[in-house]
């Protein structure tokens, strides 16, 4: 098949799933769907791109402007990406909503229009059509969120919406200036653009993939999307900012300076993200945090491959591209996998606080033993997809040390050591989230009565799993797979590459030991040991209760001073001093700052202006029939004075 | 390769032997012989375990993963002689994050339990350590950017201290200083915690562990020991000059690591426990070392590579 028919059969497909979504056949709109996301990723695999060249599937005209569908290396690889979440986020969407009655068709349609877009991002080839997908994408996804259409929701979609609005007219701005610059909206002539306009189109992407201080929409979507949806949004929807950022990046020369600007911002989104992801308790808002943490190591490896590129150190080039897609594809398989097991968790316990829930490792074993997994995996460690693209960053970032180059060292270093210190809290903050919510004694009612999940739900998480392990075993494949879409400008000498691929073998062997090592210490342990189960030694004391447990508050209290840098003071006591105080008020709160200090102000004030007209509206006809004739009046003024 | 194993099989109790021995001295009592910490050992494979109810396959799991862990970081540490039993382009970075790995089940174990007290360990174990993995990927950064090499064994035990130039002095000394400042961290041991408090409440380490009885409590000794020795082997072979015989590094190696241990103790016995609060504060030393050197080298210009 040629990669035509593909494209128009996928194409085809997905269209015909939204009239079925419309007559509520749930089953075949999922199939349709799956399959029409399945054709459109499987061009790029059809196509196997090589280096620079460009694959056109569909030209057509639109009044003056010719509108372009095709490939390039770059958004082959995200459209693999893209499309496979799409099938696991479409698989898991329908076991999710089976029991759910309201409001499914109108959501499977939205569903549909949000894969399409998503596929027509990166299909698209010139800015006409990216902007029309871009939008697409952001309406579709705010439907998308309401399947519930309580309050918060809608509050929480319409933050979301305005906020998407905001970064689509910042793309705009950028899309307008690049077209008065090159006279074309066509990518491939976009080279060369101006700073000032590829830095506009760098912010309009930067709102989508959660780039601080665009980021403070993705902890207020992500909670009140059904799980679902939440996966692919922070699992999809963010890496499409990446790659736009990625082609912005291409279409011109970025100064040294600007790119040590872009990777401060990076670590600062890391930061802000982990710090934020330590101090939330509510599971999905610690996951959306996360994942601005993980946009922002792929940030730094985007910075660092282009810094390569600059100070002409291929190697590092090669580095820091492979690991900054590697991250991106990794993060798209454990993220919207920990964001679907949180819905088996919500459904069950209906708790998503992890103050409030507790044991749940025993009565959601399956859940809870994939939940472990996506942690291992989230926080880097070894075994896992997370940890094999977070080395490759690193190593990155150490290859800095070789350039003799005092600012390029001093880049480095910061990115060193803020990547190492984000690792490690991340490690933190995941033992935290897992730890609380499925171990120790359940803190509540509800989460005590929790079950296992029906099997449908395990489904798609379980094949993530086994799809991070494999990512994380066989590294070197997913390396050597990526390299062969690299352009030559990006893929260093082979002598880089083989000795990059050379690692994994000795990785493999110590893997493989720590298993072996794990599985005889551990089998021999069950072999000796009968174990007796008694209660926990809790000093003598006869009656533990699990309110004695630690929380997510008191895990992190050791660290807050350094948290609060970032999260703001969290907590406020009032109290009277008195010997028996009678009056006890404690709150706490993880606040996004950017949000309360940066957009607050900007709405309050968007507000005043806007209550300057308040008045206007009397909600009298009479009033309004008057407005009329004034302005009828005016006009008619304005004609006969214009006339004479 | 047979004295690398028998050194990762042996030396950690030892080194724990030599501590105690040593305190028990400057206490003033005869002490229990320095090959106690192996009879305790032993003693602890034999016995049965009680385990809480309240726990999970993770509490299970979580001694052997760990052990298995540190064993297999083991393996990226040279012992006995320069070279590591593997060794690859880049691998100090999965060294930490084996590492991390035993910290995240241990952690979780601790969790697991739903004790109030080994929640307040695990939380403890995890704030303090949390400067840590900047600071070694700094030191790491400071011998990549002197030697140019890309293993941690090489990077090691490459580096040779040169006793005429006053800059290499302080930058070794600053080097070594970090290292065993993360010993003492990684080790849990005085200041920042101490292996023989027996109230609950002033515990980090040992109270994180508390559930933990027969075997597994045998594996988490031993990790602990374990994690130690790797540190001390670190500092060890950055001191080591590059280019002797296997013999005379074998030697000067033992004899190092004894020094050490001896040094340990005799840091116990001096130096009282630090507030559990400042305890934040003073990890970020080797942090703030780690980084004077590196600052130190580039601005000097120092590479080779």
């Amino acid at each position: 098949m040629t990669p035509h028919t593909t494209f128009i059969i996928g194409i085809l497909l997905l269209i015909a799933s939204l009239p079925a979504s419309m007559l509520g056949w749930r089953k075949i709109f999922t199939l349709l769907a799956m399959l029409g996301a399945g054709f459109l990723g499987s061009i790029a695999i059809l196509w196997h791109p090589s280096g620079d060249g460009v694959l056109t599937l569909s030209t057509f005209r639109l009044g003056s402007f010719v509108v372009e569908l095709g490939l390039t290396w770059l958004s082959s690889i995200f459209l693999i990406l893209l499309s496979a979440g799409c099938i696991f986020g479409l698989a898991h969407g329908y076991a999710y909503l089976k029991d759910h009655k309201e409001g499914i068709r109108s959501h499977g349609f939205f569903l549909a229009l949000l894969v399409i877009s998503l596929h027509l991002t990166v299909l698209a080839r010139d800015a006409l059509m990216l902007f029309f997908a871009w939008e697409l994408m952001g309406f579709s996804s705010f439907f998308a969120i309401l399947v519930e259409r309580d309050e918060p929701t809608w509050k929480a979609a319409k933050y979301y919406l305005i906020f998407m609005q905001a970064g689509a007219a910042v793309l705009l701005t950028g899309i307008a200036l690049a077209y008065s610059n090159t006279a074309s909206l066509r990518f491939d002539d976009w080279a060369n653009l101006p700073a000032f306009t590829a830095f506009m189109l760098m912010v309009g992407f930067a709102f989508k993939a959660g780039f601080f201080p665009f980021h403070s929409w993705l902890p207020v979507a992500h909670p009140m999307a059904p799980s679902h949806v939440s996966g692919m949004m922070s699992g999809l929807l963010t890496k499409t900012g990446i790659y736009g950022i990625l082609m912005i990046l291409l279409c011109f020369q970025p100064s040294i300076e600007s790119l040590y600007v872009f990777g401060i911002i990076a670590l600062i989104t890391a930061l802000t993200g982990v710090f934020h992801a330590l101090a939330e308790t509510d599971i999905k808002r610690i996951l959306a945090w996360s994942s601005i943490e993980n946009i922002g190591i792929i940030g730094l490896g985007i910075t660092f491959a282009w810094l390569g590129q600059k100070l002409d150190v291929p190697a590092i080039t090669l580095f820091g591209i492979l690991g900054a897609l590697l991250h991106s594809i990794n993060h798209s398989l454990f993220k919207p996998m920990l964001f679907y097991l949180s819905g088996n968790v919500q459904h069950q316990a209906h708790e998503r606080d992890i103050n409030r829930l507790g044991g749940l490792q025993k009565r959601m074993p399956v859940t809870g033993g994939l939940f472990f997994a996506g942690s291992l995996a989230i926080a880097g460690l070894p075994i896992m997809n997370g940890f094999v693209s977070e080395f490759l960053v690193f190593l990155t970032i150490l290859k800095g040390f070789r350039v003799h180059d005092v600012g390029f060292n001093i880049a480095a270093i910061i990115g060193l050591s803020g990547l190492a210190y984000v690792a490690s809290i991340a490690l933190f903050a995941f033992a935290r989230m897992y730890g609380l919510a499925f171990l120790g004694e359940p803190r509540t009612e509800k989460a005590a009565h929790a079950k296992e999940a029906t099997r449908g739900l395990w489904i798609v998480p379980s094949i993530l799993a086994g799809l991070c392990l494999i990512g994380g075993m066989a590294g070197d494949y997913m390396l050597a797979w990526l390299h062969g879409f690299l352009p030559a400008s990006m893929t260093g000498s082979d002598i880089d590459f083989i000795s990059l691929l050379q690692r994994f073998q000795p990785f493999r062997l110590v893997m493989v030991i720590t298993i072996g090592f794990f599985l005889l210490l551990f089998l021999w342990r069950r072999r000796r040991v009968r174990a007796p189960r008694e209660s926990t030694w809790g000093c003598g004391y006869e009656k533990p209760s699990a309110k004695m447990q630690y929380t997510g508050t008191s895990f992190v209290h050791p660290v807050e001073p350094i948290m609060n840098m970032f999260t703001g003071k969290q907590r406020e006591i009032d109290f009277d001093s008195s010997y028996f105080p009678t009056r006890l008020s404690f709150v706490r709160e993880a606040r996004d700052r950017v949000q309360k200090s940066l957009i607050a102000p900007v709405v309050r004030s968007v507000h005043r202006f806007l209550d300057l007209f308040a008045g206007v509206q009397s909600g009298r006809t009479q009033v309004y029939i008057t407005y009329g004739l004034v302005f009828l009046v005016a006009v008619l003024i304005w004609v006969i004075v214009g006339e004479s | 390769m047979i004295v690398n194993i028998l050194f990762i099989l042996l030396m950690p109790l030892l080194f724990v032997g030599i501590v105690n021995k040593t305190k028990a001295i400057w206490a003033g009592r005869r002490g229990a012989p320095v090959w106690q910490p192996y009879v305790d050992f032993f003693r602890l494979m034999r016995k049965n375990e009680v385990t809480s109810r309240t726990t999970s396959f993770i509490f299970d799991i979580s001694g052997a993963l760990s052990l298995a862990a540190i064993l297999a970081a083991a393996l990226l540490i040279p012992f006995g002689q320069y070279r590591a039993l593997i060794s690859f382009h880049g691998d100090f970075v999965l060294f930490l994050y084996l590492m991390g790995l035993a910290k995240f089940v241990a952690v979780l174990a601790a969790l697991d339990t739903g004790s109030a007290f080994e929640g307040m360990g695990a939380s403890r174990e995890m704030s303090f350590t949390t400067f840590l993995e900047p600071a070694f990927f700094l030191i790491v950064a400071s011998l990549i950017y002197v030697s140019g090499a890309g293993t941690l064994s090489e990077l090691i035990s490459m580096h040779t201290v040169k006793l005429s130039s006053q800059w290499s002095l302080m930058i070794s000394a600053l080097t070594v200083i970090a290292l065993f400042i993360m010993l003492l961290v990684e080790g849990s041991r005085v200041p920042f915690d101490d292996p023989t408090t027996h109230l609950e409440l002033t515990m980090v380490h040992e109270v994180m562990v508390l559930d933990h009885s027969g075997p597994n409590f045998g594996f988490v000794l031993y990790a602990n020991a374990l994690k130690m020795t790797l540190f001390a082997s670190l500092i060890a072979y950055f001191l080591i000059p590059w280019g002797l015989g296997i013999a005379a590094v074998t030697a000067l190696y033992v004899g190092i690591m004894i020094i050490q241990a001896i040094f340990l103790g005799l840091v116990e016995s001096i130096l009282p426990r630090v507030r559990m609060t400042r305890n934040p504060e003073l990890v970020f030393v080797p942090l703030s070392v780690a980084l004077l050197a590196l600052t130190a080298l580039i601005v000097l210009g120092i590479g080779g590579a």
